[in-house]
């Protein structure tokens, strides 16, 4: 069993908005980046992967075994929101939830508290948000979870804070057999530490592979308003027209089709999103 | 069991930090003050029944504000066990304020004596009667706030009791006539002559409540989105 996590055919049906067969796996010791706009189901995903929702259909494994709320004891969650009761101290939050984990290491909190800057006397309520999310990856870290979901956790975060958690979550997948699974819509912080990404958009899985492989499989095209063919503009994913020019996104593959002279130079995984969602907004 | 235990220390813990001295104080006093006016106990065991009754919102209340429902699942309690954990921790928490009840009343009756004012000792009907009463007002709004969340459900929580107390008087007023009287008579005499059926009955019905109760509260929650 080398997959900590693996999703398949994910399904759940709401009034206004349809998570639609979502599968992917995601290995251990490395880190998945799952992105996409705001409400394209990420969120939903998660819940549904910790058993807070019900899918309709479709099956999650993990750590091997399907339908097992006990496996989410493995499990190290870190929210926007702390699920904790905003009036217990940091302190609080260790004597509440230690009873839960057969291995809670008592010391490590502490020892985790201070190296966070968290003083446990102070209220969940009175913490930053950074340091909210820090007390979270403390809690993860002292029951020794093997996988962390995080769920938006850097937005909102000055670089500063983000990129600790970064720190964290790199240190965190030296052992080889933990793994992180990843939401943001800050898709820069997954460019440092993420290995795989899952991008979903409305509802659906639209990549799921390495980081470099969704990278390496697009490119940025700009250039001039007659420089295009009405064919050649066909092939721009996000086609969007401005003042001097034209600008949208290239599979590589049809490099070769675009006339000489425009610009082609390597996309971002922000530029990806926007892109593909002007894509989708076209075909609606 | 142990899991239930668990959850109702969780339980605990959610409303831990709002039993401030202060106000742990406030209630003590007042139910002291109340019994030593009334020269009996039974007004202690009201204000603990009023406080039984605002902390079976209070877990709800505290639990919506942090999304504590995710939480449970995060901490790998299934739903019945949720439910039935909950139950666990007003039960214990029942029985706790009925022994505090109890020796506030018994020491109001002794400072009540000490000042030459009249004690009423209190029937141990009269007892039941109070806890009987803080028992069905949780047993309905527990299943209320399970299927509603609190800020839904306090809205319509007094829509139940408001209606018991409407059939109480409804009753009433029906007794009034002499042959539903007789008829009523016939069939509680037998029963109120017997302590074993009394008590009994007493008994059966009050399990009868909190299961029907609890199985609503299963019901509901089990298909709660959260």
């Amino acid at each position: 069993m080398n997959n900590i996590l693996e999703v398949t055919g994910l399904s759940k049906h709401y009034d206004t908005f349809l998570l639609d067969e979502v599968s992917f796996a995601l290995g251990k010791g490395y880190i998945m980046g799952f992105i996409g706009p705001n409400g394209s189901g990420k969120t939903t995903t998660i819940k549904s992967i910790l058993g807070i929702t019900t899918p309709d259909d479709g099956r999650i494994e993990l750590f091997g075994v399907s339908d097992d709320l006990t496996q989410n004891k493995r499990i190290g969650v870190v929210m926007d929101t702390p699920l904790y009761v905003e009036d217990w101290s940091a302190g609080d939050v260790g004597a509440a939830l230690m009873p839960f984990y057969d291995n809670w290491d008592k010391v490590q909190f502490k020892t985790y508290l201070d190296k966070f800057g968290i003083d446990p006397k102070k209220q969940v309520k009175e913490l930053s948000r950074g340091m909210r999310v820090k007390l979270q990856i403390a809690v993860a870290l002292s029951h020794e979870a093997e996988l962390l979901i995080l769920d938006e956790p850097t937005s909102g975060l000055d670089p500063i804070a983000r990129d600790e958690i970064c720190d964290l979550l790199r240190e965190f997948v030296i052992d080889e057999n933990k793994s992180v699974f990843f939401s943001t819509h800050i898709t820069s912080d997954l460019e440092k530490v993420a290995d795989y990404i899952t991008f979903i958009m409305n509802g659906k899985i639209i990549y799921s592979g390495t980081r470099d492989e969704i990278l390496e499989s697009y490119v940025h095209v700009a250039g001039g308003l007659s420089d295009l063919s009405l064919e050649q503009k066909r092939l721009i994913i996000g086609y969007r027209e401005h003042g001097t020019g034209f600008e949208g996104m290239l599979d590589v593959g049809c490099i070769s089709s675009m006339p000489k002279g425009v610009l082609i130079e390597e996309v971002n995984l922000d530029e990806i999103i926007i892109f593909m969602n002007e894509r989708g907004k076209d075909h609606d | 069991m142990t899991k239930l235990l668990q959850f109702a220390r969780l339980d605990f813990m959610t409303i831990k930090p709002y039993f401030l001295g202060k106000n742990l104080f406030i209630y003590l006093a007042m139910a002291i003050f109340l019994s030593i006016i009334n020269g009996g106990a039974a007004s202690g065991l009201g204000v603990g029944a009023i406080i039984a009754m605002l902390m079976s919102g209070h877990t709800f209340a505290v639990g919506e504000k942090c999304n504590a429902d995710a939480l449970y699942v995060t901490l790998s309690f299934k739903r019945k066990q949720v439910v039935a954990g909950r139950y666990m921790f007003f039960l214990i928490f029942n029985v706790v304020i009925i022994v505090c009840a109890v020796i506030v009343g018994a020491f109001a009756g002794i400072v009540s004596g000490a000042l030459g004012m009249e004690v009423n000792s209190v029937a141990i009907e009269v007892w039941i009667a109070l806890a009987a009463v803080f028992v069905l007002a949780q047993a309905i709004q527990l299943p209320l706030y399970f299927k509603l969340g609190y800020t839904k459900a306090r809205f319509i929580i007094l829509f139940p009791i408001v209606l018991l107390y409407s059939l109480f008087f409804v009753a009433l007023m029906l007794l009034r006539d002499a042959q539903i009287m007789a008829t009523v008579t016939g069939i509680f005499t037998p029963i109120l002559n017997s302590p074993i059926l009394l008590w009994g009955s007493v008994a059966v019905v009050f399990v009868l409540l909190v299961f029907v109760s609890y199985r609503a509260a299963q019901g509901f929650y089990g298909k709660r989105e959260f």
